[in-house]
């Protein structure tokens, strides 16, 4: 049995950004851009990581955290995991009781997502969220495919 | 209740005193009223509405007329409709009269009837809410030439309504807004210190809002209403058209190109959804580029192949320590060098946690990577297919306004003219839509707003000791809003089940094709070939559908009327008075649906004309048939050469209208008595 990790914080200066593309709709539609919280911090995460910026959280500000049990479901802890992976380049992390170490790389990252993604839509306008962040994506060039990644499929692990 | 009889006296165009004895028998149950359009039909259905709770349906012009024209002009000031039923095994007469000289006094008593004698109830208006409740009234006094008002996207309020109102929400709806409304009056007794001198800034704010909000939402289901209406008076011309021969075939095409455009409308909604969802559902994929590429060359970096996950099985090493012997049969002694080499593997062993999220990590690295080649794509075709679909509804819109511009040009009765009204409408419709949209943003930037404030308040009320008890009460508050809510959305998933369920079954009876039923869960009402293309509305198969609905709501009433629930109000029994349910069925369907007609509810009054094929109907209701009346129209103008208008019923003659009669109005006659 694994120890569960604490809940996952985020920094209270994003707080009316996160409610905005998570729990408010969007203009003209009846849906939110996207469907959690969870969801957002998890892209957020993976957005921080690709554009290497880690920031920690400002705990003078404040923080609002989603329920650890909130991560359990779907693929969210495995991206904790995942993260906490990619940046210590040290499996020792994954073991039983480095739970807060790896939520708090995730919270970082999500933290420095959020930033980039304000930032983006301060540059668009932020009306419209969905248009900006697809921009953002654009600009970056996260929206040109190319196959060139090493297959990983293949690769067996001995335990 | 079961309908006994009805008597008019001078209301609206039945002159004098006229009545109904409706048939009370449950195997003969089946009531048919025969009139001609413009008669009196709906004016009868209306007796019932007026009589029970004062009103008439919306169709119903010029309600405040009550009083026979020609009664008025004899002197006479009284108009009145009496009606005799039985509910619950006992006799009641219900009687509501309308005195134009009157101002007021009293218009309504019920009285029960115990041997002969007649007792007054002290508050007849909650008696007969009890007996049918007003929300559930127009569900069973039902127009069935509007049957598929219940259809489609625009309809979805009619609906849901309609599930509400057999489900006694009432209770619970109110509830709901008097704990709104108490959460505000704690909101408001927040006591007033320096320190709240923000709140109350933020209260007021907050009220405001809330009032902008209350009266966009009144707006929007102002619209929502007329909207419907609106689309209800250019369903009426589109009938009219298509009875015209010279417009017929226009009219046709237009019907078809309306159902291309209303799917068409659908995909738009549905790729526009589409590619909204785009970035929630593949954001993650699309920026996991770097972290794909870097754990992979971690992972596959000969030096750490041996570790990850370490060859040493935790739990391996711990049982050879305790044992005290290698495998190799080697000793280790506590203590011994032997034993603490063997005791470091453990600082690298893997453990069993550590080894199952390494492979999760592994297969999540895996799909992450397949998402991301694909993401790009699922946009790529999500704009595509919407764009296709906006093509396709810019291109029908096109057409249909051509085939408008020729039937303006037809120079034939009075199409043109109504072509013209049918654009005005659709443009009226237009711009309902538009004002729909606009009050629906301003909502959503309004509740935004209140979210925030709302926040705001309850951060500061926890500051501050004084103010908290008031936040605590706030809380509970919507706290118990919020669980009524929920529950009430699950009693209405529940009564959507027991529709569904009942539509299909009632479909399966009625129909000889295979045809499938979708209910959405936000009540979008269509009906499906087997191959999954949705009918065109104008179909017969659609006004069976909208009977169907009906019949279910009948049923469902029925099974809840001892429902012991402190939250909804039980169900009842009620007759069902359908007028015109034949209006667009063609030959095959009339039969079957006649059939199950008298199946429909307990006691059934038909109201048909002859446009309506009643020969067919007659014969379907036969074994069911317990009285039948026939609406006669008294003219006071001369016969002048006009061909005497008659009809046959069982070998004898019955006049249909009558002229140099002294009063304009309409007789009811006795073909056979219950």
């Amino acid at each position: 049995m694994s120890s569960r990790a604490p809940n996952i914080n985020r920094s209270k200066i994003h707080e009316d950004m996160v409610q905005r593309l998570a729990m408010q709709k969007l203009p003209g539609t009846d849906r939110t851009l996207f469907p959690t919280i969870r969801e957002l911090l998890c892209f957020a995460a993976l957005l921080g990581y690709s554009e290497n910026r880690r920031l920690p959280l400002d705990k003078d500000k404040g923080v609002e955290d989603v329920s650890y049990q909130q991560f359990e479901r779907g693929d969210a802890e495995d991206l904790i995991f995942l993260i906490a992976l990619a940046e210590t380049k040290d499996a020792e992390v994954l073991k039983d009781g480095e739970e807060s170490r790896c939520a708090e790389i995730f919270e970082e990252y999500a933290n420095g997502g959020l930033q980039i993604i304000r930032e983006a839509m301060l540059r668009g306008g932020g009306e419209y969220p969905d248009r900006d962040i697809l921009e953002l994506l654009k600009d970056r060039g996260f929206l040109n495919i190319d196959d060139q990644e090493p297959d990983i499929s293949g690769i067996t692990f001995e335990c | 209740m079961i309908l006994d009889e009805i008597r008019l006296k001078d209301f609206r165009c039945f002159y004098g005193e006229t009545s109904i004895s409706f048939s009370e028998d449950p195997e003969k149950n089946v009531t048919i009223i025969y009139a001609e359009n413009g008669v009196g039909k709906t004016t009868l259905l209306n007796a019932l509405l007026w009589c029970f709770y004062g009103e008439t349906t919306a169709r119903f012009e010029k309600r405040e007329d009550i009083l026979n024209y020609d009664a008025k002009k004899a002197g006479r000031t009284v108009a009145s409709v009496e009606v005799l039923f039985e509910h619950n095994d006992k006799n009641y007469i219900a009687k509501r009269f309308s005195n134009i000289n009157a101002s007021s006094g009293r218009e309504f008593v019920v009285a029960r009837i115990d041997d002969g004698s007649h007792i007054m109830l002290d508050s007849p208006d909650t008696f007969i809410n009890t007996v049918i409740p007003r929300d559930m009234a127009s569900h069973f006094l039902f127009d069935g030439e509007h049957a598929e008002v219940f259809l489609g996207e625009n309809n979805r309020g009619s609906i849901r309504s309609a599930v509400r109102d057999i489900l006694g929400c009432s209770l619970i709806e109110t509830a709901i807004e008097d704990l709104q409304a108490v959460s505000n009056q704690f909101r408001k007794q927040i006591p007033s210190t320096a320190a709240t001198k923000r709140i109350e800034d933020l209260s007021s704010k907050l009220d405001d809002l809330t009032t902008q909000i209350e009266a966009a939402k009144t707006s929007i289901a102002e619209l929502e209403r007329k909207r419907e209406q609106t689309d209800q008076q250019i369903k009426d011309i589109d009938t009219k058209l298509r009875n015209t021969s010279a417009a017929k075939e226009l009219q046709s095409s237009r019907d078809r190109l309306n159902g291309q455009l209303a799917r068409a409308q659908k995909r738009q909604k549905e790729y526009a959804d589409e590619v909204y969802k785009w970035l929630g559902e593949n954001g993650r994929f699309i920026v996991s580029k770097r972290i794909a590429e870097e754990t992979f060359t971690f992972l596959d970096e000969k030096q750490h192949r041996g570790r990850i996950p370490s060859p040493y099985n935790e739990e391996f090493v711990k049982d050879i320590l305790e044992a005290e012997e290698c495998i190799c049969g080697a000793k280790l002694e506590p203590g011994s060098r032997e034993s603490k080499k063997v005791a470091s593997l453990l600082e690298k062993a893997a453990n069993q946690v550590m080894r199952d999220r390494v492979s999760k990590v592994r297969a999540r690295l895996a799909s992450l990577k397949g998402e991301r080649a694909k993401a790009p794509g699922r946009l790529t075709n999500a704009k595509r297919r919407l764009a296709e679909a906006n093509d396709e509804f810019s291109t029908t819109e096109a057409q249909l306004a051509e085939i408008s511009e020729k039937l303006k040009g037809i120079n034939f009765d009075d199409i043109a003219e109504r072509e013209q009204r049918r654009g005005e409408l659709r443009e009226e419709l237009r711009e309902i839509d538009r004002k729909i949209g606009s009050l629906s943003t301003n909502i959503s930037v309004a509740e935004r707003e209140q979210t925030k404030i709302d926040h705001e308040i309850t951060e500061l009320a926890k500051q501050d000791k004084q103010t908290a008890i008031y936040g605590r009460r706030r809380n509970l508050c919507e706290k118990i809003k919020g669980e009524l809510e929920v529950q009430l959305v699950s009693e209405e998933e529940q009564a959507r089940k027991v529709l569904r369920s009942g539509i299909r079954r009632i479909l399966q009876a009625t129909t000889r094709k295979a045809l499938n039923l979708r209910m959405t869960d936000d009540y979008v009402i269509s009906l499906v070939n087997a191959d999954g293309t949705t009918l065109p509305k104008s179909s017969g198969e659609n006004q069976l559908l909208g009977l169907a609905f009906t019949a279910a709501l009948v049923e469902f009433a029925k099974l809840r009327q001892n429902a012991q629930d402190y939250r909804l109000l039980p169900g009842t029994v009620a007759p069902l008075v359908l007028d015109f349910p034949f209006g667009q069925l063609d030959d095959a369907y009339r039969a079957t649906t006649a059939e199950f007609i008298p199946k429909m509810a307990r006691q059934v009054v038909l109201l048909v004309s002859k446009s309506q094929g009643y020969e067919d109907v007659l014969n379907a209701v036969r074994d069911h048939l317990g009285a039948e009346y026939l609406l006669v129209r008294h003219n006071k103008e001369p016969q002048g050469d006009r061909k005497p208008e008659s009809r046959y019923f069982k070998g004898k003659e019955f006049r249909t209208a009558i002229f140099d009669a002294e009063y304009d109005g309409t007789e009811i006659v006795e073909i056979t008595g219950p």
